[in-house]
């Protein structure tokens, strides 16, 4: 009776794993193509959704280089269709767990994310933490180039540690995002923005200064250097809060920076310096703030409560940090 | 069967049961000071010592002038003419051809029924050589060997303790093998003893002739791929388990010596690890214990990742996995066992072969086979590595070889069906297992999670010998 009873306990365990799993979700290594990187596009001439593959080709790696990669190109109504399309155009099941970038074309930025972020996250063979990145070129170009989704990976990756950074799928619910943005040249990527996009729909790229203060006010300040008349700082940390009142924006923010200036014993100098950095960071908000709200539909930090303002009152307190060349 | 006071009689009854027999030697002896006085002494050829038996029996009782004197013949043979310092008066037909085969004289005076056995014993054995597969880089290089006097009194030798309790059976309808039971009273719980001794007396078989055999008689959970007993052919090994409240089993005719309760954690002790500074004994166990995890669960993983759960793969792993495999016909599980059964063949073929050739053989196999497999796309070389680095860590545990056998293929199995779930499962039921098991009162894992501080000391390290404790509290609860 025993032994029926410690039974009855290990069957409802198999039970549970044989739910979690089959042998239907086998997949075999070597038996799979493996997709290293995906390019999402609207194809405008043709009204269809243009989806490229680049695929790791494991019959030629031996016998070219070690990353010869193979491009597939489809189109098709939908995103379904054409991600549809592409397993058809392959002898083995794909597999994506390893891709390494999703690119999404300009065309598709400008009509809507929507229906490729809703696939994505609909496919649990796709990960989420895939990163995705916004680009200025079409597939089409893309199929033309000898660009690869691991190189520009790789590119990106190895600037992540300064100021960019790769954001993974974002939730079909967030009424306003930011993706990264790269534009191509002859060497691969040149240059490098953040695209913010609302509703699913590409609004504005910020570059430079604009990305710094979009960053100090959703307190994710990057440790990045910043211009003022005296010469430069490094911005540390920054802990802000934003209130609305009426038509008036209340930005109080706290901030640490760090100088390169040589005579930093006075105060009357730390004091000037102070002022240059406080009102710099305010002409650049202001200014960040009357472009946007400029632009219809726009949900800043994920609201559109603040396209109706009209005041900006910010009030940065600045701390200097003593650890300088004097 | 009773004897008869007319030798002639008893010589014809001994004649008649070894009619077949030619080592047995009957050897007539008459006095010289009377002629009427005669007898026999019986006695297996190899068995006996030729000069002890002329020393002990022959001369003494041909030469005495005495004994015609005597009223009782026989008690004053027994004490005062045959020199030997063990003789016995026989009671029953069994004892004496027992102690007839143990290398005694059987002595038969005309005119007496009882004989008397004379021990003349000429201990034919190998001598005590260091064991072949238990060697000690640093530890004695004592072995028992396949007499059990000589491997009692190498435990005496250890043991010099009037505690020390020694306690004979005779097991087998046919082998009358002789088995001691070992132990340290006091420091052994009775409960033990008394379970042990019980178990001893119940086994009821016709041979005996190896103390795996008895192993398995007494086994708590019989059908269990773990061991529930352990087995050394070292007297230092066996010395230390007594001291720690466990009982020995030696049998006549083999170097093994079973200790029980064996537990879980004692897989991965070893002498040497006494033996050496506590640094590097720690670290050989703790290599034991990551052998152990990778012999059983290796090859499942592999199996899991290359064939459900790709995901965990690092990418140049993967594509590495994934390119070695694109040609190779067999499925993932197909190779990994189809490779397992080739290792297993040419493992039990260089282990059944002399060792010089088993030795070439072993390296033909593991690098010609092994390469042409590859070459010939039969074979990835990733399952390649995996049942090497697996079939390695096996040879880690030899004692638990068996039981990492039937693990690593029931996990495979599991894996090969539902994955990385098949792995967790697989591994739940062998803890679930091995908590069912119970030794001698003893939970089978009950030193795995120590309830007291310094017991830590000597389980998945070997802490320094002031911190160890000498003896177990569960297995000596009286001490």
């Amino acid at each position: 009776m025993l032994h029926f009873m410690k039974i009855g306990w290990i069957l409802p365990a198999i039970f549970l794993c044989l739910l979690q799993t089959g042998c239907s979700s086998e997949t075999e290594l070597g038996n799979t193509t493996i997709v290293s990187g995906l390019f999402l596009d609207y194809s405008t001439q043709e009204s269809k959704y243009h989806l490229v593959a680049e695929i790791v080709d494991m019959t030629e790696k031996s016998e070219k280089s070690p990353d010869s990669k193979n491009k597939l190109s489809v189109l098709a109504n939908t995103v379904d269709q054409a991600f549809f399309n592409l397993k058809k155009q392959v002898s083995s099941p794909l597999y994506f767990s390893h891709a390494k970038l999703i690119i999404l074309g300009e065309s598709l930025q400008e009509i809507s994310l929507k229906p490729a972020l809703q696939y994505l996250m609909q496919q649990p063979k796709i990960n989420s933490d895939i990163p995705l990145v916004a680009t200025d070129i079409s597939a089409t170009e893309f199929l033309e180039t000898d660009l690869s989704c691991k190189d520009i990976y790789e590119q990106l990756a190895k600037d992540d540690e300064q100021t960019f950074k790769l954001y993974q799928i974002p939730f079909l619910d967030s009424k306003s995002y930011v993706l990264p943005r790269i534009s191509f040249g002859e060497n691969g990527v040149e240059e490098q923005s953040q695209a913010l996009f609302s509703i699913h729909k590409i609004q504005e790229v910020f570059q430079g200064e604009d990305w710094v203060i979009y960053l100090i006010l959703t307190k994710k300040c990057p440790e990045t250097i910043w211009h003022v008349p005296s010469g430069n700082i490094i911005l540390q940390e920054a802990k802000s809060t934003r209130i609305l009142q009426d038509d008036t924006l209340f930005i109080h923010c706290n901030i640490v920076v760090e100088g390169y200036l040589l005579d930093t014993v006075s105060e009357k100098n730390i004091e000037a310096l102070k002022h240059e950095i406080t009102h710099s960071l305010t002409q650049k908000t202001t200014a960040f703030f009357h472009r946007l709200t400029s632009v219809e539909k726009i949900a800043l930090f994920g609201n559109t409560k603040y396209s109706n303002i009209e005041k900006i009152n910010c009030d940065f307190q600045v701390e200097i940090q003593n650890n300088v060349a004097r | 069967m009773n004897f008869s006071t007319n030798l002639q009689e008893n010589i014809k009854i001994f004649q008649g049961i070894f009619k077949d027999n030619c080592m047995i030697v009957f050897r007539y002896l008459e006095n010289a000071s009377d002629s009427s006085l005669k007898a026999i002494a019986i006695f297996a050829d190899g068995l006996v010592g030729a000069g002890l038996v002329n020393d002990y029996v022959v001369k003494p009782f041909v030469i005495n002038p005495s004994l015609k004197n005597q009223v009782d013949k026989l008690s004053f043979t027994k004490n005062s003419v045959l020199q030997s310092n063990d003789i016995v008066v026989i009671s029953s037909y069994e004892d004496c051809i027992k102690r007839l085969f143990s290398g005694d004289v059987i002595f038969f005076l005309d005119g007496y029924q009882t004989p008397l056995a004379v021990n003349a014993r000429f201990p034919a054995t190998r001598s005590i050589s260091e064991p072949e597969n238990e060697k000690s880089l640093k530890g004695p290089r004592e072995g028992f060997c396949e007499l059990i006097l000589f491997n009692t009194a190498l435990l005496m030798r250890r043991l010099k303790n009037d505690k020390l309790k020694l306690e004979s059976f005779t097991l087998g309808n046919r082998t009358k093998t002789p088995v001691i039971m070992a132990y340290i009273e006091g420091i052994c719980h009775p409960d033990l003893a008394a379970q042990i001794r019980t178990e001893l007396s119940r086994i009821n078989t016709d041979a005996i002739t190896d103390t795996n055999q008895i192993a398995e008689l007494i086994k708590a959970k019989p059908y269990s791929p773990f061991k529930t007993t352990g087995s050394t052919e070292r007297p230092d090994a066996v010395a230390n388990k007594l001291l720690e409240g466990r009982i020995a089993i030696l049998a006549d005719g083999t170097p093994q010596v079973i200790t029980v309760p064996f537990l879980f954690n004692e897989y991965f002790q070893a002498t040497d690890d006494y033996s050496i500074n506590f640094y590097f004994g720690s670290i050989s166990r703790l290599l034991r214990y990551l052998s152990f995890l990778i012999a059983v669960f290796l090859p499942a993983l592999y199996l899991a990742a290359v064939k459900f759960q790709q995901e965990i793969l690092p990418e140049k792993l993967l594509y590495s996995i994934a390119e070695s495999r694109l040609n190779v016909p067999l499925s993932a599980t197909m190779e990994l066992l189809v490779f397992f059964i080739f290792f297993e063949i040419l493992r039990e073929a260089s282990a059944r072969t002399p060792s010089i050739i088993g030795q070439t053989l072993s390296i033909a196999g593991a690098l010609i086979l092994g390469q042409t497999a590859v070459e010939a796309n039969f074979i990835s070389v990733p399952a390649i590595i995996i049942v090497a680095i697996s079939g390695l860590c096996c040879n880690v545990l030899p004692q638990m070889r068996g039981a990492l056998l039937i693990c690593r293929l029931g996990i495979l199995i599991l894996a090969s069906a539902i994955g990385i779930y098949g792995v967790i499962l697989g591994a739940a039921v062998i803890i679930l297992h091995l908590a069912d098991i119970t030794v001698s009162h003893t939970e089978y894992l009950n030193e795995m999670l120590p309830t007291t501080k310094g017991s830590l000391w000597d389980i998945y390290i070997r802490g320094p010998y002031r911190f160890l404790k000498q003896k177990e509290d569960y297995l000596s609860r009286e001490n």
